[in-house]
């Protein structure tokens, strides 16, 4: 029985190492399995991680923040009302009041409307070849920059209010890229992109026509776009205000200087 | 008898299969090449106990140690941009072949062995 037992030591040994290395076998299946790299490759999630888990936080982040762009439109409502009242109160008022109402457009705090252009940029149908060339389709997709420099012409054109896709374009907007989609104000968006924007439609169209402009770059490779001018259009009003955290107002402040 | 490592093996496999443990991407190619080096070092313990100069402290040390080398050299080369990992993996697996081969050299011999001659030679 000892003499089978030393026989079989070796044995014992080996199933312990066997033990390590099926755990390990399985821990590398894991995360080689086709389907998460498959998602992990398209987000470029790093490990993938438990996807399920993170789409419920996911679902349920989203519909706290919907409650609560819900209850800022009611707040904002509010002190629009009480505004009104005031300035109906006082004669004296009328002038604060009108300032901060251009003051709130500004700010996209309310909605506008009236007359200006609406464009829809979409992703060209051309494709390079089949599907590995990501690098080389990403040229005929519509990317940050893109919707960047649509969103320049469109302020140097003297568009007076701007939204992308319902997102109302104010001075701290950013447009950046995040994974497959674009965020506007946090907010992620997709193709196609829609602006719209309120000045003289005319200037506007012209502008973003210009030879060499954004658009001409664009149509060569088939981008999908439409330009149309519109007499009457509306652009919402800005889903989160900005809070001023860090920067405060100077007391004694001076009108800037003119540039010399 | 045999079968022992092996079930050793599958009972791994499954505990950790089920216990969902996910590994970021960027350590599964290291943990591959310590997978590739584990079985070497299992190849190359079962050739040792079949050439009868098996010892476990060599064999269990060997399988840690290997595991440990091998993700650490990928890493070292990854961090100098030199693709140490395709030197690893080509080392193991013309190791493994080796062994293999020595491993199938000695059971087949064995096995011509017993049926040539019904009553095999005492082995130390």
């Amino acid at each position: 029985m000892s003499l089978d037992r030393a026989r079989m030591q070796w044995l014992f040994t080996l199933a312990g190492v066997c033990l390590v290395m099926g755990a390990l076998l399985a821990v590398q299946v894991r995360s080689r399995s086709p389907e998460q790299h498959l998602i992990s490759t398209r987000f470029g999630v790093v490990g993938g991680g438990p996807l399920g888990a993170l789409s419920q936080v996911l679902a349920a982040t989203q519909k706290k923040v919907d409650e609560q762009a819900a209850e800022i439109a009611a707040l904002r409502k509010q002190i629009t009302d009480y505004e009104h009242y005031m300035a109906k109160e006082k004669e004296v008022a009328k002038p604060l009041a009108e300032q901060l109402a251009s003051a709130k457009v500004a700010l996209g705090l309310v909605a506008v409307e009236g007359p200006g252009i609406l464009l829809e940029v979409d992703d060209s149908p051309l494709r390079l070849g089949e599907e590995p060339f990501h690098e080389v389709q990403s040229a005929f997709l519509v990317h940050d920059y893109d919707l960047l420099q649509i969103s320049n012409e469109l302020w140097a054109a003297g568009a007076e209010a701007v939204s992308l896709n319902g997102q109302r374009l104010i001075a701290g907007t950013a447009i950046r890229c995040v994974g497959p989609t674009t965020q506007v104000n946090g907010v992620p968006i997709t193709a196609p992109y829609r602006f719209i924007a309120l000045g003289d439609s005319a200037t506007l169209a012209n502008s973003l026509n210009l030879p060499g402009g954004v658009l001409d770059r664009l149509r060569p490779l088939k981008f999908r776009i439409r330009l149309e001018e519109k007499p009457h259009l509306e652009v919402p009003a800005i889903s989160t205000a900005r809070k001023f955290q860090f920067s405060h107002p100077v007391e004694s402040s001076r009108p800037p200087r003119p540039a010399s | 008898m045999f079968l022992i490592p092996i079930l050793a093996l599958i009972v791994g496999f499954l505990l950790v299969y089920n216990l969902r443990l996910d590994v970021p991407a960027t350590y599964a190619d290291y943990l591959s090449l310590a997978i590739l080096a584990g079985l070497d070092s299992i190849c190359g313990g079962i050739r040792a106990k079949l050439e009868e100069n098996f010892d476990e402290y060599v064999f269990t040390t060997g399988f840690f140690v290997n595991m440990a080398l091998a993700a650490s050299l990928a890493y070292l080369g990854d961090r100098m941009g030199v693709n140490i990992y395709l030197a690893v993996v080509v080392a193991l697996g013309v190791r493994i072949f080796q062994n293999l081969g020595r491993i199938r050299g000695r059971v087949t011999a064995r096995l011509l062995h017993r049926r040539l001659a019904p009553s095999p030679p005492e082995e130390i």
